[in-house]
């Protein structure tokens, strides 16, 4: 297989925790996050724009406490209020709810209520600008009850930040922000990304020129990274195929990054 | 995968863009640099052109390197170097006809009323004739308005004012400086003109010879002097006239 198409799946965008890389920032926020949870707070929210890597902290957050406390992960948004309070239903009364039957939120609230101080149950609840208000108000009900904490994650937009104070203002007791990386962290990600793989001789090839240029493109947003190399290591794997065309292993190519700036759209030509 | 091909070409276009203002830069740096070293030599080149030209399509009839000065409410103008006009009065070439009048100040001859009447006077206004002379020279020229214009306006305007004054003094500034740069045509014109005007005026008649002999034509030039002559005693006509009769039996 060539070198180029295992070097480009290093940066396909996943939330997987053994792809995450440890960056000064994420590392703030992964304490802040780890911290609040710790504390008797009633709900959590975890806001930044898209690709800020959200899921990804909320993901390992889970992975760490998964066997420490009672911790679930929602990471698919459920559109249908039934299909939610359905997995609800089963993670906090560690019981099936029967086939055609539907939950009955006001027992629900009952049953939270009577486990308040008896068991601290942590909801993580991702992409939570999917949710219906009706939803995020039921949401706010149950936090309300004292048993069940929610972290609500939701992207940075106006919208959504009328949503968090229109619904939760009385209720968030943090807030963390996570916001797109510095340049330097830029480049820390993507080389140890390399590194973790033991792509040495590329990471070494990746001079600050590139990394300027890169996040120029991307603005230090994880997921327009991920886009970026997957891109620029793509068209690396094309041209190696063509039989006329001499690839320069020591020099990272400036070409192939602004070819995949104009193929991503950061560039119009 | 997508269109290779059509994305290099993408790549090309959008580098050209790029380097356009770049390349736009370094043409202006470049002429710029060239502009600020070749300035002297362009400069001189098209002053070379630029005499070439109108040397062809219109010659001179004066040379403009010098600058006249126009003493109003006189008919006398007076034509001195350029460099000179804002130094200071005293290093203009001011043609001393201006102070004939003062001319005689200098003159020890008792007999002179101009003379008596100043060594007359009371004893506070005793001066030096030099300190009278300077006194003098500062009256006048602070009564006088002295307007600096490029020699060929002012032979024009010199000329202009000719043709409503009829002024004899114009004419004979005008036959003057035309034979001074040796436009001797112009200097017999503006002489028989001036002529006409005050025959009584012995460098009308001077100009008119001289410029007549000027030109080769010593047998006009020596009846023009002949007939001054018949009517006055004048030195310098009879000089002229001996060198040019002297000039003319050598040929």
């Amino acid at each position: 297989m060539s070198s180029y198409k295992l070097l480009k799946n290093i940066f396909v965008d996943t939330i997987d925790v053994d792809e995450y890389i440890e960056l000064e920032s994420a590392l703030y926020s992964y304490n802040t996050l780890f911290d609040s949870i710790s504390r008797p707070l009633k709900m959590i929210l975890l806001f930044g724009r898209p690709g800020t890597g959200k899921s990804v902290l909320l993901n390992r957050i889970y992975q760490n406490l998964k066997y420490q406390r009672e911790i679930h992960y929602f990471d698919a948004p459920s559109i249908e209020p039934r299909e939610f309070f359905r997995k609800f239903f089963k993670l906090v009364t560690l019981k099936e709810l029967p086939k055609n039957t539907e939950v009955n939120f006001t027992t629900l609230i009952d049953y939270c209520k009577s486990i308040r101080g008896k068991r601290e149950i942590t909801i993580l609840l991702d992409e939570a600008q999917m949710y219906d208000e009706q939803m995020l108000e039921k949401i706010r009900v149950l936090s309300d009850t004292g048993a069940i904490k929610f972290v609500i994650s939701i992207h940075k937009t106006q919208n959504e930040d009328l949503i968090a104070k229109e619904h939760f203002q009385t209720r968030i007791w943090e807030t963390i922000e996570l916001r797109n990386i510095s340049k330097e962290e830029l480049k820390t990600y993507i080389h140890k990304k390399l590194l973790k793989r033991n792509y040495f001789d590329i990471a070494d090839t990746i001079k600050d020129k590139h990394i300027h240029l890169i996040y120029s493109f991307t603005k230090g947003n994880f997921r327009e990274c991920n886009k970026v190399m997957f891109k620029i290591f793509e068209i690396y794997e094309y041209y190696e195929a063509q039989p006329h065309y001499k690839i320069e292993p020591k020099k990272f190519s400036t070409k192939f990054i602004e070819m995949a700036a104009i193929r991503l759209g950061y560039i119009h030509v | 995968m997508y269109d290779m091909k059509e994305l290099e070409k993408k790549w090309l276009k959008y580098k050209i863009k790029q380097s356009i203002p770049w390349f736009m830069l370094v043409i202006v740096v470049a002429l710029m640099i060239l502009y600020y070293n070749n300035r002297v030599k362009v400069n001189t080149l098209l002053m070379y052109y630029y005499d070439q030209i109108s040397e062809r399509y219109f010659p001179k009839k004066i040379e403009t390197n010098t600058t006249i000065v126009v003493l109003d409410n006189r008919s006398e103008v007076v034509e001195v170097p350029l460099p000179d006009i804002n130094e200071s009065e005293d290093e203009l070439n001011v043609s001393d006809e201006i102070f004939d009048v003062n001319d005689t100040l200098y003159e020890t001859n008792s007999s002179n009323p101009f003379f008596s009447s100043i060594k007359d006077a009371p004893e506070v206004d005793k001066k030096t004739p030099e300190e009278i002379l300077e006194d003098e020279i500062e009256k006048r020229h602070e009564k006088k308005y002295i307007h600096i214009k490029k020699s060929s306006d002012a032979y024009r305007e010199v000329e202009k004012r000719f043709a409503t004054s009829q002024d004899p003094e114009d004419a004979l500034f005008l036959a003057r400086i035309y034979y001074e740069k040796k436009n001797y045509k112009k200097a017999e014109e503006w002489a028989f003109i001036a002529n006409e005007l005050n025959d009584e005026s012995e460098e009308s008649w001077l100009i008119y010879a001289k410029a007549k002999a000027a030109r080769g034509e010593y047998l006009k030039a020596i009846h023009i002097l002949d007939s001054y002559l018949q009517k006055t005693n004048s030195l310098g006509a009879r000089k002229l006239l001996e060198e040019y009769k002297a000039k003319l039996s050598k040929k």
